[in-house]
């Protein structure tokens, strides 16, 4: 592309001119951190088997972020994407090892708060991470089976200082989640994002070729066609995911460099072959790597202002009511759920206390709290035959579920149930409102 | 750690663009040098214009940098992927009608230019003038593009219709075949966000999230920035990709206008006396590349479907 000029070059923007020198240097952190990271060896790679999926995250991967967790200590994780664990795991060992450091005291303790609508860290990971560690390892864990695009990110935040956010959740959706809700309220405190799932194909070692493969096409494309050897490149980055997009839009409307965690550490250690080589001896070729796949993102130090995109869906809406459901009076209860999956624990009907504008888009907000579970809070269509809308939810700490509501006249009734395992739970309602 | 920056694709072998030959193609040079007859045309230009009479899709001075690519170009054959309500059809057949040798053929799903334009076109122009032009109403995606370019050697592509398709088949259909033979294409409704003062701003709007996202949500507002490209429309993303992977500049033509013009106000000058500003402007909002000159291997990708 012709390159003469900056993107926006004829715009007034933020004052680059003004930005400090960058704060965190993650090859730096790795190498820095090598000693501990070779102290853990044996407990990293117990947790690695036993999170038992390394698909998702290599072994110097880990090594990478736990370097870059005790580096930076942050006072707050919010993780967006789960999975079978890797990330969890090795945040929640760099929380339990800066712990054991006191490094972390003067911040307070690290919370970890881990969002993402899949089961596995309950169901197979944490068990077998239970027989490895101290209970106390998992305080600093709050891992909630939830929508990441429900989740009260202004509630998680509070008053943390220092966050780290690791971005592995995909899709346009939650690109904007973080573009449009999270980043705004990180802007002034010291944060790093964490971009998974993204190479630098200028270092990682990534073919020029589209490889027989048709275009690649979105993420949903992708996934409906099967299609997974597509990969989109976009300037440096190399993915499979819609995310890229949005973030070389962020990058190119705010002139905020994306970082790649493939150069840094290329750059690094071939500037310092004797640091690599001391990496190499001290943690082999398992724990180190100069390739990382992903990427990193932060506004700290840099001048504003800052465009943020609008939030679209739920979190756009500007007004609320509450809702009267018949069987919860008051918009609160305590539910048992059964261990039978998908048995239906209360069903209510419902109807809003005000009336949403007509053609207004409008969702049901049901905050709740669950002890065991998974359970489900879905909303049926008016025969009852089917759900509208279902949402997963296991989290003790209280959760928001949003369920899209297409027609305020033919609605149907709510439900709480039990999810897909014979789990029961106690599922408690505080509060249940109509938004729009 | 901030070392020097790599070229993309920096490790994996590519084409060897030392080899490149010097860019053959000057739309700015094309649009100055065309002012006369753009100029001489002024009057049936503005008749066709309003015979179309749809200028949201191309502003008058858009057919007049058009119009003026046609005749520094000279192709054989005009391709054109999108038609609408026919305003490049128009402009590329009376860029022909001057030309004298030049072939149009025009695909669209579209019917308007068959059922609405063309008639009205017909009152503005003698019958000839409609020979040249093959116009078809039929689906992009499945047109045989081996037959349509035939032994033609001078290729204008306009790519003017929508979507990951289409540029599926752009770049791995067409373009294979157009390497080898003179060619330049030409892709509508792409603003270079480093001219005209853009806004950064996401105005309120949401994240542009897909052509098919917009369609559904009527976002039409979103706009997406790779680079210097500013569009609504899928296919930056796969250009951006291609341009990537081919270590291929994807040339703007607001900033060759701006290149121009902005550094020869006396150029500026007379373009605006010929033409006034009804036909000349240095904002275009189309981008433009080619392969000719360039040295290979090139990757194009596979054609799902085909």
């Amino acid at each position: 592309m012709t390159s003469v000029s900056k993107p926006f070059a004829s715009t007034p923007g933020r004052a680059v001119a003004l930005d400090q020198p960058p704060v965190f240097d993650v090859a730096r952190h790795y190498y820095e951190q090598r000693h501990r990271i070779h102290e853990d060896a044996t407990v990293l790679r117990a947790l690695i088997g036993a999170v038992g999926w390394p698909n998702d995250l290599t072994p110097a991967q880990w090594t990478q972020w736990y370097s870059l967790v005790l580096g930076f200590a942050p006072d707050l994780i919010i993780e967006l994407g789960r999975g079978y664990g890797n990330s969890t795991a090795l945040f929640a060992q760099a929380a339990w090892r800066l712990r054991r450091m006191k490094a972390a005291w003067r911040l307070g303790r690290m919370k970890i708060v881990s969002l993402c609508l899949t089961g596995e860290w309950a169901s197979i990971a944490a068990p077998r991470i239970a027989k490895l560690v101290d209970p106390a390892w998992f305080a600093s864990v709050d891992a909630r089976r939830t929508d990441i695009l429900s989740a009260d990110y202004g509630e998680i935040i509070a008053n943390h200082q220092r966050v780290l956010v690791l971005w592995d959740a995909h899709g346009f959706e939650i690109a904007e989640l973080v573009l449009g809700d999270i980043l705004p309220r990180l802007a002034d405190r010291q944060h790093l994002l964490l971009l998974h799932d993204i190479s630098d194909n200028r270092y990682a070692n990534v073919q020029r070729s589209y490889g027989g493969q048709p275009l690649w096409k979105g993420s949903r494309w992708q996934q409906q066609a099967g299609a997974w050897q597509s990969r989109v490149n976009i300037g440096w980055m190399n993915s499979i995911q819609d995310q890229v997009i949005a973030l070389a839009d962020f990058s190119a409307r705010n002139d905020v460099e994306i970082e790649s965690a493939d150069r840094e550490y290329t750059e690094f250690f071939a500037a310092h072959s004797e640091y690599a080589d001391e990496m190499r001896q001290l943690l082999g070729e398992e724990f180190f790597s100069s390739t990382g796949h992903w990427a990193f993102l932060s506004l700290s130090g840099k001048a504003g202002p800052f465009h943020f995109p609008a939030v679209s869906g739920w979190r756009a809406a500007t007004s609320r009511c509450r809702v009267l459901a018949d069987q919860w009076p008051g918009g609160a209860a305590k539910i048992v759920t059964g261990a039978v999956p998908w048995a239906y624990a209360s069903t209510s009907a419902w109807r809003p206390a005000a009336n949403p504008p007509a053609g207004a888009s409008s969702w049901i907000r049901c905050r709740v709290r669950v002890k065991g579970g998974p359970v489900g809070v879905s909303l049926l269509t008016p025969d009852g035959s089917s759900f509208v809308q279902s949402q997963v939810v296991s989290s003790t700490a209280p959760v928001d579920v949003l369920l899209a509501v297409p027609d305020l006249a033919r609605r149907g009734s709510l439900v709480i149930h039990t999810w897909d395992r014979p789990v029961a739970a106690r599922v408690h309602i505080d509060d249940l409102s109509l938004v729009w | 750690m901030r070392g020097t920056s790599r070229t993309l694709f920096a490790a994996t072998p590519g084409r060897d663009i030392a080899n490149d030959a010097p860019g053959r193609f000057d739309v700015a040079r094309w649009y100055y040098e065309a002012r006369g007859h753009v100029a001489a045309d002024a009057s049936v230009l503005r008749q066709l214009i309003t015979a179309v009479d749809w200028t949201n899709d191309l502003r008058p001075s858009q057919w007049a940098q058009w119009y003026s690519v046609v005749l520094g170009f000279r192709p054989d054959l005009i391709l054109e992927l999108g038609r609408g309500k026919g305003n490049s059809t128009a402009l590329f057949c009376h860029a022909a009608a001057t030309l004298g040798h030049t072939q149009i053929v025009s695909l669209c799903h579209s019917g308007d230019w068959t059922m609405q334009t063309a008639s009205r076109v017909a009152k503005v122009v003698r019958q000839q003038w409609f020979d040249r032009l093959d116009a078809r109403m039929t689906d992009i995606l499945t047109a045989d593009y081996a037959d349509i370019l035939g032994d033609h050697q001078r290729v204008l592509l306009l790519w003017n219709a929508h979507g990951f398709d289409i540029a599926e088949v752009v770049l791995g259909e067409i373009l294979p075949r157009l390497f080898g033979r003179e060619h330049f294409v030409i892709m509508h409704g792409i603003i270079d966000n480093r001219h005209g003062g853009v806004s950064r701003s996401y105005h309120g709007q949401p994240l542009w999230k897909g052509s098919e996202w917009q369609q559904r949500t009527g976002c039409s507002e979103a706009r997406v920035n790779i680079g210097w490209m500013q569009s609504i429309q899928d296919q930056i993303v796969a250009i951006a990709d291609f341009s990537a992977r081919n270590n291929l500049e994807i040339g703007s033509a607001d900033h060759e206008y701006h290149r121009l013009f902005d550094g020869d106000p006396g150029l500026a000058a007379e373009m605006r006396e010929s033409l006034g500003e009804e036909f000349f402007s240095t904002l275009a909002h189309w981008a433009f590349f080619s392969l000719t000159g360039k040295a290979g291997p090139f990757e194009f990708p596979a054609v799902g479907g085909r």
